[in-house]
Order: C-alpha cells, then sequence, then structure tokens
C-alpha cells in the first residue's frame, strides 16, 4: 500500500489572487530570515518571512499587472521582476528599502518568462522575449546593453517564444540559450553568433516550460499536452529526444528541477503537483493540495539540505510550502 | 597504623560510649580514659605527652631554677609514701617544688623582720591546723560520700610540707620587707596614668560571668571592684566606691601591706576578705606596679604547708582573679609559675576524690583571669617548646575537668579556659597571633590534638542532660584546635624533613610532632572518624545552637583546612547542606550565608578534590534515592531531598562534571524518574467533562478577563503527598538546568521521555523544569553560573522540546472513551493501548489486540497531556516574546486541548492560552487569536483534510471564528471551501459541528 500523500508542510495565504512567480532566497547566514518572494495576478510581490510564515512587505511596482516571473540577484537585496506591464524592474531591497531602482521596458506582450545567467561577478545575461513576436532578446546586466537578439529563419513558423533558459557548460565554455516555442519545438541559440545550433520537435503543443541540467547535458520540457518531454544534448550540439512520459492530466504550467538535480518538480493545470526522480523520471508523489491551477513550482537555496523546501503557487490564491527532502 | 585504624573501625561504639576505665596502668592524664584503641593511637601520635609532660613536671630536674632545696624534695617525697597512688601524691608534689623555688628567688634578706613573720607563720600552723575540720562548711554539690576521703591526702600534704616550711617561710619573710622600702622612696616609683590596657577584659562578677566570651574593655584608671559573692563570710562593701581612693602606689602599698602581712600571717577567709576590701580602694595602676608584691601572699596562701582549707583557697582564687583582672601579667615567669600553681588546684585526674566544685570552678577562672591578663610577650614566651610539658599538663587537666565534671559551669569554664589555653578566645590580645607564632603554637598543638580531639568529641557525644552550651563550646573548642593545626597555610610551611634537635632540647623536641606530609595524613583520617561522628550526632542535637555551631564548624575547616581535611568533607558537606532546610531559622541563615560564602569564594570551583567529593555524595544519594522515598516518611523524603538539591547547588557550575559521567546521569534521572512517578488511580480525573457549548473551547468564562492565570494543577504522586517535596524538586530540576548542559540534559531526558511510557509524564515534567531553570525563571541558587544561556540556544531546546510534545503519537492520546469520539476512533485505525492515534505517517503500525483502554491508562494520558501543556505555558514563559514564532506549531495544538472534553485537559490548556498571552505580550486570548488566525486557518485547513483522524479542527475554526471579526474572512476564504467539502464527505458524523461553525461564519459576516 502506497503512502498517503503528504500534508503541506504550511500554507502562505494571503497573497489575494493567483500567484504565479515564486522565487526563495534561504541562502544567508543567521540572522538573516530565509524568505520567500511571490509574484500574483494583482501586480504585488509580497515577501514572506518564512520563520513566521507572514508576509514581511508587498510590493507594488508593476501597475497592477501580473507579476509573472521573478528573480534574485546575488541574495535577497536585489530582485528582478517582470510583469504584464512589459517591464522588467530591478528592486533593491536591502536595509528595508522597497525601491524600484532601474527598468526595462520589453515592449513584450506575451507571457512569456525570463532566464537570468550570471556569467561573472557583477555581470548578468538576461533572456526575454523581444517585441517583434518570435525575437528573443539578451541584455547585459546592469548595464542593459543588447548583446544579441535571436530571430529564426524567415519562414520557420516557430511562433512566440514561450520558455527561455539560459546556461553556461562548465567552467568558462560560451553561454547558450534554450528556447521554447509556440509550436511545440525546442532550439539551443548560440549567443555569440546568434546562431540555432539545434532544432528540436518535442511537442505537437506550445511548451510551457522547460528546464536544463547542464551537467548531465539533459532537458525536460512540459507544454499544454499530456506529455512530458526529456531530451538530451549530445557532443556535437544536437536535440534529441530521449523520453516522452505521459501524464494523466494534461497541462504543465511549469517545471523545475532541484538545484541537486535529484528530483523534478511541475506544475500542472489538474492542480496537482507531481515529483519525479530526475534520473530516471520516476514518479515519486502527486501533491494534491490546490483547489485551483499551479502556476510555479520553485525549490528553497537552504545552505542545510534538510531545511530545503518546495514551493507551489496556485490560482487558489494559495502558496504550499512543502517539506519533501526527507522523502526523496 | 593501618590495624590501629581497623580496629578502631570495627568497634567505633567503643569510643564514644560512656569511657571504659580499665586499669591499664596507674598512668594518669588523659590515657586511663580512652578506650584501648583511642590509646594506642593517643600514644602513638602524642609520644605520650601527658605522661612524659607528667614526669617532668613532678621531677626535679623540670625547675632546673630549684637549687639548695632540692634534697629537702628529695627527702620530702618518700614521705608521701602513706598517700594513695595516683592524684594525692601527684597534686602535692608540684605544689611543693614550686614553694621551693619561690623560696629560692634572689632576694635581700632583711634581717630585722625575721623573727615577726616567723612568728605570723607559726599562728598560721596553729590555725591550719584547727580549723581542717571546719570546712564541712562549704557546700558541696557532690554529696558527702567525698568527704571522708580526703583526710589521707590532707594529712598527706601536712607531713610533706613540715619539712619544706622552713624555706617558704624564709622566703615569706624576705618578701614581706622586700617592698617595705618604696614607701621611703617615693619617687622611685612612677605612678602610671594608663594602668590598665583598654584590651583588658574587665571581669565584674566574676562568679557570674564564666560564660561571657566577650568582654567589654575597662574603663581606664577604674578602682579594682572584686566579687564579694564568693563568700558569706567576707566583709562585704555595698557602696564600691566608684573612684579609687589610692591611686599612687605609695597610698596603696600602706593601704595593702597590713593586709598582706595580715594574711601572709595568717590564711583565714577573713584576712582574704580583708585584703579584698583594701584592693577594692586602690587604683588599678597603682596595683599593676603592687602586682607581684599584692600576688605573693595570695600565692603563698595556695601552697602553705598544712592541709588544705578549701574555703581559704576558693577564696584565695577568687582574689588572685580579682588582682589579675585588673593587671598584667607582664613577666613570661611570673606567668608559667601562676600556671603551675594554679593548676594545682585543680584535681588530678584521677585517684584523689575533687575539691569542692566552688574551688574547682574559682581555680579555673583564676586560670582564665590569669590568661587574659598575660601580655603578649609573657604569652609569647609560653607558648614555646620548653613549656609544651607545663602547656599539656594544664590542658589534659582541663580536659579532664570538662570531661568528667557534672556541674555545668565547671564544664563551660573548663571549655572555655582551654579555647584560652589555645589562643583561641576572641579577645583581641590573644586572636592576632603572627604568621609564625600562629606556626608554632600550630606545632606545640599539634602533640596535643589525639588527646583534645578525643576527648572533646566525647564530651560532644555526651549526654544531652549536660546542656547545649557545654557541646557547643566544645564544637567550637574543637574546630578551632583542629582548624589551626591542620591549617592548609600552615602544613605548607612545614618543612618534609623533621630538623633535628639542638641536644640539650632533645628530650623536649620529642615531644614536638613533626607535621608532615605523612602526620597529616594519618590525623586526617583519625580525625576524619571523629568528624563524622560529631556530624552525626551534632546535625540533629535537638537544641539549635548546637546545629547551628556545627555550620560553624564545617564553615570553619572549609576555610582552613580544605586541603589537609579533604576526607572529612563528605560527612562536613552533607551536613552543611542538610541543615539548610533546619527548622529553625538561624541555623538556616547562618548555612545559607556559609553556602553562599563558599559559592562565592568558588571554593568547590578551584578544588577538584572537594567537586570530587561531593559528587560522589551525589552519586550515592543518587542510587540510595528510590529506595529512601520508599521508605522515608514525608520528612525524611524532605530532607533527603533537600541534601540533593544542597549538592547541586554547591556544585554549581561544576555540575557538569557530575553530567559528563554516564552513570552519575543515568543515575539521577532514573531517580528523578522513579520519585516523581504519579499517582493515576483516581478515576475523577478521566469522568470529569466540561460541560458547556459543544462547539469547542469558550472562552467567554473568567479566561476572557485575563483572571484566571494558568496555574500548575496538583498532581498527586505515588511516593509523597507534600507539597513541598514537589517544590523541592522543581528546584533540583531547575537548578540542573540552570548550570548544566541544557542541550546535554534536554536530550537526555528526551531520550527518557520517548524510552518508556513509564517514564514519559516525569521525563515530560523535568524537561518543563529543566528549561525554566536553564532560563532563569524561579531558580535559587547560590552562585550565578558564569555563561547565562544565549536566547538562541534555548529557543533551539524549547522547539525541539515542542515539537516533540505535539508530535502526533504524544499529542492525540486516548483520554475518554466518549461515544461521538468512539465512532471517529473506530473510524480511524485501532489503536494500542496508551499510544496515540496513529497520525497519517504511522497509520501502518500494527493493530494491538488490546482494544480495552483501562482507566488507568486515560488517567495517565490525561496527566501526560496536561503536563506538556503546562509545558507549553512554560515555555512561552521562558521566551517571552520570542515565544511568538512558535506560536506557529504551539498554538493550534493548544486551542485544540483548550476544547477538550475532559475538564482536566481544558482547564490546564486555558491555562497555558492565557501563559502564552501573557509571555508574548497581547493584552487577551481574543487578541491572541486574532492575530495569529492565520496560523490557526493553516492548522484547520490541514487538518480538516484528515476529518477522520482530527475531528476537532472544524471546533477549532468555529472557535477562532467567534473571536474573530470580519477581516479575518479573506483569510479563511478558503478553508471555508474546504468546510463545505469536508461536510460533503462526512456528513454524518460531524454535520452538527459544521453547522456550528457555518453559523458563526453567519455570525462575522454579520458584524
Amino acid at each position: 500500500m502506497a503512502q498517503p500523500a503528504p500534508d503541506p508542510h504550511f500554507v502562505l495565504r494571503g497573497a489575494g489572487a493567483a500567484v504565479h512567480a515564486l522565487q526563495f532566497s534561504c541562502g544567508g547566514e543567521e540572522p538573516d530570515v530565509p524568505i520567500l518572494f511571490s509574484g500574483s495576478e494583482n501586480g504585488f510581490i509580497h515577501v514572506w518571512n518564512l520563520k513566521t510564515h507572514r508576509v514581511d512587505a508587498a510590493l507594488d511596482g508593476h501597475g497592477r499587472k501580473s507579476v509573472y516571473w521573478l528573480k534574485t540577484m546575488d541574495g535577497k537585496a536585489r530582485l528582478l521582476s517582470q510583469g504584464r506591464d512589459q517591464r522588467i524592474c530591478l528592486w533593491d531591497l536591502a536595509e528595508g528599502r522597497t525601491s524600484v531602482t532601474d527598468s526595462v521596458y520589453t515592449e513584450n506582450v506575451g507571457f512569456c518568462r525570463c532566464s537570468l545567467l550570471k556569467v561573472a561577478q557583477g555581470r548578468w545575461l538576461i533572456a526575454t522575449a523581444a517585441k517583434a513576436l518570435e525575437e528573443v532578446q539578451v541584455l547585459e546586466l546592469p548595464s542593459k546593453t543588447s548583446v544579441c537578439t535571436l530571430k529564426p529563419e524567415v519562414g520557420a513558423k516557430l511562433g512566440m517564444p514561450m520558455c527561455l533558459k539560459l546556461w553556461q557548460g562548465s567552467c568558462g565554455s560560451q553561454p547558450s540559450l534554450l528556447a521554447g516555442y509556440e509550436d511545440g519545438s525546442v532550439l539551443l541559440w548560440n549567443l555569440s553568433t546568434g546562431e540555432v545550433l539545434s532544432q528540436l520537435i518535442c511537442h505537437q503543443e506550445p511548451v510551457m516550460s522547460l528546464d536544463f541540467d547542464s551537467e548531465k547535458a539533459k532537458g525536460i520540457s512540459g507544454s499544454s499536452e499530456k506529455v512530458l518531454s526529456i531530451w538530451s544534448l549530445d557532443e556535437q550540439q544536437n536535440l534529441q529526444v530521449q523520453k516522452t512520459h505521459r501524464l494523466v492530466n494534461a497541462g504543465i504550467s511549469d517545471i523545475t528541477i532541484r538545484p541537486d538535480k535529484k528530483i523534478v518538480a511541475t506544475a500542472g493545470w489538474d492542480h496537482r503537483i507531481r515529483i519525479f526522480g530526475w534520473k530516471k523520471l520516476k514518479p515519486l508523489a502527486v501533491l494534491d493540495y490546490h483547489t485551483a491551477t499551479v502556476h510555479s513550482v520553485s525549490f528553497s537555496d537552504h545552505k542545510s539540505p534538510t531545511d530545503r523546501l518546495l514551493a507551489a503557487g496556485a490560482k487558489d490564491h494559495r502558496i504550499s510550502i512543502w517539506s519533501i527532502y526527507a522523502q526523496t | 597504623m593501618d590495624v590501629k585504624v581497623s580496629e578502631m573501625r570495627e568497634r567505633p561504639g567503643q569510643d564514644y560510649g560512656p569511657a571504659p576505665r580499665p586499669p591499664l596502668r596507674s598512668s594518669r592524664c588523659q590515657t586511663e580514659t580512652m578506650g584501648p584503641a583511642c590509646l594506642r593511637w593517643w600514644m602513638s601520635h602524642s609520644d605520650s605527652v601527658c605522661t612524659l609532660c607528667w614526669e617532668l613536671l613532678s621531677s626535679d630536674s623540670f625547675f632546673s631554677s630549684a637549687d639548695s632545696e632540692k634534697e629537702d624534695m628529695a627527702a620530702g617525697r618518700p614521705r608521701a609514701g602513706p598517700a594513695p597512688p595516683g592524684g594525692g601524691r601527684d597534686a602535692a608534689a608540684p605544689t611543693a617544688t614550686r614553694c621551693h623555688k619561690m623560696a629560692a628567688r634572689p632576694l635581700t634578706p632583711p634581717r630585722g623582720v625575721k623573727g615577726q613573720s616567723l612568728r605570723g607563720a607559726r599562728r598560721d600552723k596553729r590555725h591550719s591546723n584547727g580549723r581542717a575540720g571546719r570546712e564541712g562548711g562549704v557546700r558541696r554539690m557532690r554529696g558527702p560520700s567525698t568527704e571522708p576521703a580526703k583526710t589521707p591526702r590532707t594529712r598527706a600534704a601536712f607531713f610533706f610540707f613540715v619539712r619544706g616550711s622552713a624555706c617558704a617561710l624564709r622566703a615569706t619573710a624576705t618578701f614581706l620587707t622586700a617592698l617595705s622600702p618604696l614607701i621611703s622612696l617615693g619617687p622611685f616609683v612612677v605612678p602610671r596614668t594608663r594602668a590598665v590596657p583598654p584590651s583588658l577584659p574587665a571581669r565584674e562578677g566574676l562568679a557570674t560571668g564564666a560564660g561571657r566570651r566577650c568582654p567589654a574593655a575597662r574603663p581606664r584608671g577604674r578602682a579594682l571592684r572584686l566579687s564579694s559573692e564568693g563568700g558569706p563570710a567576707g566583709p562585704s562593701h555595698p557602696g564600691h566606691p566608684a573612684m579609687a581612693v589610692f591611686d599612687t602606689p605609695q597610698e596603696a602599698f600602706g593601704a595593702l601591706r597590713p593586709a598582706c602581712v595580715q594574711l601572709t600571717k595568717a590564711q583565714t577567709v577573713e584576712n582574704v576578705a580583708q585584703l579584698e576590701a583594701r584592693l577594692a580602694a586602690v587604683g588599678a595602676g597603682a596595683l599593676q606596679e603592687l602586682q607581684e608584691y599584692v600576688l605573693f601572699p595570695l600565692r603563698f596562701a595556695l601552697k602553705v604547708p598544712g592541709p588544705r582549707r578549701e574555703r581559704v583557697v576558693q577564696r584565695v582564687l577568687q582574689c588572685l582573679s580579682a588582682v589579675l583582672l585588673s593587671t598584667r601579667v607582664r613577666s613570661p615567669r611570673l606567668l608559667q609559675e601562676l600556671l603551675s600553681e594554679l593548676c594545682s588546684c585543680l584535681p588530678a585526674p584521677h585517684g584523689a576524690p575533687a575539691p569542692a566544685e566552688e574551688l574547682q570552678l574559682a581555680a579555673v577562672q583564676a586560670l582564665l583571669a590569669l590568661m587574659h591578663s598575660a601580655q603578649r610577650d609573657a604569652i609569647t614566651a609560653l607558648y614555646q617548646p620548653s613549656c609544651l610539658p607545663l602547656l599539656g599538663f594544664t590542658v589534659s587537666l582541663l580536659l579532664g575537668l570538662a570531661e568528667r565534671e557534672r556541674a555545668k559551669q565547671i564544664k563551660l569554664a573548663a571549655l572555655e579556659c582551654l579555647q584560652v589555653l589555645m589562643l583561641q578566645c576572641e579577645c583581641q590580645e590573644h586572636r592576632c597571633l603572627r604568621e609564625e607564632e600562629a606556626q608554632r603554637c600550630g606545632d606545640l598543638f599539634a602533640s596535643f590534638l589525639p588527646g583534645v580531639s578525643l576527648a572533646l568529641s566525647r564530651i560532644i557525644a555526651g549526654d544531652v542532660k549536660q546542656g547545649h552550651r557545654t557541646t557547643v563550646s566544645a564544637i567550637r573548642l574543637f574546630y578551632q584546635v583542629v582548624g589551626l593545626v591542620m591549617a592548609d597555610e600552615q602544613l605548607a610551611r612545614v618543612p618534609k624533613q623533621k630538623e633535628k634537635p639542638a641536644v640539650e632540647q632533645s628530650r623536649i623536641a620529642e615531644l614536638i610532632v613533626h607535621r608532615g606530609p605523612e602526620w597529616s595524613k594519618s590525623t586526617s583520617e583519625k580525625l576524619s572518624l571523629l568528624l563524622h561522628k560529631i556530624v552525626e550526632l551534632s546535625s540533629v542535637h535537638s537544641h539549635w545552637k548546637v546545629r547551628l555551631e556545627l555550620v560553624e564548624l564545617v564553615h570553619h575547616l572549609l576555610s582552613n583546612c580544605r586541603l589537609s581535611l579533604v576526607d572529612s568533607f563528605t560527612h562536613l558537606l552533607k551536613a552543611l547542606v542538610g541543615l539548610v532546610n533546619d527548622e529553625n531559622n538561624e541555623v538556616q541563615s547562618r548555612c545559607n550565608e556559609v553556602l553562599q560564602g563558599i559559592a562565592e569564594q568558588q571554593v568547590i570551583a578551584q578544588n577538584r578534590a572537594l567537586a570530587d567529593v561531593l559528587s560522589e555524595n551525589l552519586h550515592s544519594l543518587a542510587t540510595a534515592l528510590p529506595r529512601l522515598m520508599n521508605s522515608q516518611d514525608d520528612t525524611g523524603k524532605f530532607s533527603t531531598l533537600s541534601l540533593l538539591l544542597g549538592y547541586l547547588k554547591l556544585l554549581g557550575p561544576k555540575i557538569n562534571i557530575v553530567l559528563n559521567s554516564v552513570s552519575h546521569l543515568h543515575r539521577l534521572s532514573k531517580a528523578l524518574m522513579q520519585v516523581l512517578e504519579l499517582d493515576v488511580t483516581d478515576v475523577k480525573i478521566v469522568e470529569d467533562r466540561r460541560w458547556g457549548s459543544v462547539g469547542g473551547y469558550d472562552p467567554s468564562g473568567s479566561m476572557q478577563h485575563g483572571v484566571q492565570k494558568g496555574r500548575c494543577q496538583r498532581k498527586y504522586f505515588r511516593f509523597f503527598t507534600e507539597e513541598k517535596i514537589f517544590q523541592l524538586l522543581q528546584q533540583v530540576c531547575r537548578v540542573l538546568g540552570y548550570y548544566g548542559n541544557i542541550y546535554l540534559l534536554v536530550d537526555h531526558f528526551m531520550g527518557l521521555y520517548s524510552e518508556s511510557a513509564m517514564y514519559r509524564k516525569q521525563a515530560a515534567m523535568v524537561l518543563n523544569e529543566l528549561i525554566a531553570g536553564a532560563a532563569g525563571v524561579g531558580v535559587d541558587v547560590l552562585q550565578e553560573r558564569e555563561v547565562p544561556l544565549s536566547m538562541d540556544d534555548l529557543r533551539g531546546c524549547v522547539t525541539s522540546v515542542l515539537e516533540e510534545y505535539t508530535d502526533q503519537a504524544n499529542w492525540y492520546l486516548v483520554t475518554s472513551i466518549d461515544t461521538e469520539e468512539i465512532s471517529h476512533e473506530q473510524l480511524s485505525v485501532p489503536r494500542s493501548g496508551l499510544a496515540a492515534l496513529p497520525g497519517a505517517a504511522c497509520s501502518s503500525v500494527l493493530p494491538s489486540p488490546d482494544l480495552h483502554v483501562t482507566t488507568r491508562t486515560m488517567n495517565s494520558n490525561v496527566w501526560q497531556l496536561c503536563i506538556q501543556l503546562e509545558g507549553v505555558g512554560c515555555f512561552a514563559a521562558v521566551l517571552g516574546r520570542e515565544f511568538r514564532l512558535l506560536l506557529l506549531s504551539a498554538l493550534y495544538p493548544v486551542l485544540e486541548k483548550a476544547g477538550d472534553k475532559t475538564l482536566l485537559i481544558s482547564e490546564t490548556a486555558q491555562g497555558t492560552l492565557v501563559d502564552i498571552c501573557e509571555a508574548c505580550g497581547y493584552d487577551s486570548v481574543q487578541s491572541l487569536i486574532n492575530e495569529n488566525s492565520d496560523y490557526l486557518v493553516n492548522g484547520i485547513s490541514l487538518n480538516l483534510r484528515q476529518l477522520a483522524h482530527q475531528p476537532h479542527a472544524a471546533q477549532v475554526l468555529g472557535t477562532m471564528l467567534r473571536h474573530s471579526d470580519a477581516s479575518l474572512l479573506p483569510l479563511i476564504e478558503d478553508v471555508i471551501q474546504d468546510v463545505l467539502s469536508a461536510l460533503d464527505q462526512s456528513y454524518n458524523n460531524q454535520a452538527s459541528i459544521f453547522l456550528g461553525v457555518l453559523h458563526s461564519l453567519m455570525a462575522a459576516l454579520g458584524t
């Protein structure tokens, strides 16, 4: 008999709207309080204190438009947020400040989440869908200079980019970008040349989310259909489908590989969070708590493995926090 | 030596029983009254000092100055033959010797007066002959039986003195004339203004003032006042002149001379009284000048040949004391002579019947006066190895008196006198010994230590009828002497090897003990036995002053001999610690003071040996504790536990020594577990139900106003009933927590908590108190700990304990067999007798065959929960506002229990809520709930998911809704959804509760 599904460790209430983005910041030493940022549909970014499980601050910077991507830059003092107001904001949160210090106007009307990659100390790359429908723009931060614009070949008919993943192989190698498109294909872009290295059509429907493990050169993508696709990148920079996994219910809105590359969590339209082993995609658990579509899953970056958490934000305004490390 | 020790151990009773008097040998002094084992010890240690000094005293060689009269002595001795062996002869001999010596003093013999004094002496002889029979008039406390026995002795003395009297008389004459030129040589003697040093003790009313120890300084130049209480026959002076009549030596001499001459001629009570009367009119300054002159007739009267007339002697002694008290003895020679003369007035240890008690008393008091009046130089000269025999003799006489006399006054006076003799009295003159003087005295007294300590311990162990004052003085003297001789600082200075004595002093030097390491080791072993006995007897003595003195003893020895007597501290500390809870307040407070002092000086902390002694004591006590708890009555248990507490307090920061030892910790914790066992037979606990609103806990009662403070429920223990015993145990745990390594302790007791259901309640109780103690709440300690516990550590401990307490397996215990609940419980999983409702994680536990839950088990579970709830309250109080962080995990479980059907649990939980409220700074339980409703909602929501297991979730929600307002609604929106879906699923079971919840919701919406 299988064990009954565990309960959430805790449920954060009070976001006040559907939660679209989550970002932990728990790596700090004491007395730093572990923090979870959540971005919700009503444009607020909530700063959750994970000790009291209460909102420390609510940031309002996207004109009440949905916030759908959040990322910290080196600790919790600087936060990047992307909203439906077509802006990417840089927040200064140090010493209790809550101000937007910088912003980028993307002019993109889609809902493709950005991707951030730290290439050197104090230098980041950010990939974002551009104003033109099929284009992806890569900027360098904090200078905001454009590195390249990735334009598919004319007539490729990929549709809009749906999800992006900037990654860099082992030290020194060039950063690359994986992008999932509306037509169900995943493209590997070379950032320096601006050329497509490989293209893989792994879904029939738009790719909703993907994540890539640069160590194993293996990625996973989910779409609005009932399939999870695992593909790998060979030496010749070719993407190949390795395996597909069929789901009971269609629709994956977010996929995250845990930083230790052992498990993968998916956020399902069927209100469920699924946990798989990353190596063989063995289903480990179905976390059933939410009562609406789960929009986002995120693993925490606690120093001590036993403290690490999984957070899921859903359309039912709740953020469920799970402690699943011990069970895997 | 080892053999002897073992012998002593085999028959400990003999050392302290009524002293056996085997005719070991006709030897004298102390030795005879000792038990055989002690005797051997004595002999081996003191090199038979007493015997030797006795021989020395009675032999001619001792007084080397005795010259031509030696032959007289030698001739006189055989004539004493008819006297009974022992006392009679012994007492007479030294007197005679000194008499000779006195006569030999080189004074210019003026011929003219010789005849006169001879006549006087002759008349005196006649007098004494005629008066021998009248002495019966002296009051005898001892009964008439002693009277006939006196006769041979007096007669012997008489015969003896016939021979020596010639020279004595010659000397008298010499002396009487010697000072006569003084009258004409007025300017020769300079009258002194500073007649009496302020430090000189004024002994007014000597006979009654024997017990006084701290005499007030005498006003300068005040006239001598004599005690006239001693003899009714003496011409009393009802109106003593307040001012001296004769202030110059010349005048005084003129006044005193006739009386002195008269007394020298005839030693009668009247003559002594006359002298006393004259003395009363003489200024102290003048008297000092004439000291020796006045003393002469008195001394002469003491050793006048012929049978002793006790009344005269007594009167003379009183007069002598009076003179001594208002003057100072400056010459070492005079001091020594007087000392030996006064000793001769004391009864020898054995053989002869003792003189009248008044006489003995007077003699002892004269000794006392002598020691007090002696000046520093004289004293210094007395405490030289050469005087060891004399000192030893005096000590043994006084010890004999103190031990064997039945009259309290004499005992006391003798003890006081001993105290002075050991230079331990409180007056300034004797107090401040210089370092090397103290060292020398220590060397000297080491010779007496065996005899003194044995005799004193016998006195302490003596009949209660001797009165507490005797015991108190004996204890005081004991620790003073031991403290001096065994003083660590002295022993540290003692050279390793005994110094080679100079040849001429070799005989005396042999008597001096070398206080080397070996000696101190074996002596401390012996003393340990004595101390053990003393402690045993006096710690349970009925008079509080004895117990108080015992505290002083421990204090004194602990501050002076903590190295040398380390073996004894097992008993000493036990006594000290045990007396902390003495019924007498003074003993208690003094004891606390001493303990405080020990702690403040960090005696234990700096002395590993003492800490070891303490931890050994603790270990053996912990081992015996369960047995004692079973067998003793409540008073006994109280004192046993006080002892335990005392040890812990004394160990203080060194407690970790004990805790780090596995066996110690094990013993201690097991003892606590057994002692704290609860009585779980009361059915009422289980039966008492909480009535009232069904939908969970109702805070509209007294709690609403925060009146009812969260207090502990009265618990019933198996092994004791008194509340104060429980309080002691609480203190024990708190002190442990205060000093001990809290992580280690919490870990250990958590282990016990989960180890066995038998220990669970006790372990929880201990854990609660440990944490309170660690935070320093309500803990009564002697010294501050070195490093106070950091808040983080405390929070860490509390968090882990709290987690354990509120774990499903420990929180959801079967406490009732209500039909309502049983329906759910049967729905869920069968459970074992005590374990808890299996949570989701442990639902795979095998169903226990024993479905029957006994009342006993339920009672036990009720208590378990109460203790845990109290713990939560205690943790909150300890952490204060910091506890707000833990509300997340603690509030829901407590609120849930507040709605429990069992009255006791619900009451306790409500108390806990109040505690939390106070600790976290909320105004009321309402605001507590209101401000933390998000935590509660979380719990409710999660528990609603498992309705079958957690039937109370809806109740908690209902409660919450009732105490919140519309502001809460956004938060619980989704919970209401949960409720509705839960209602769909379990319509049959909980419809009523859910409807109640929905009703509350509607009410909240309405506001």
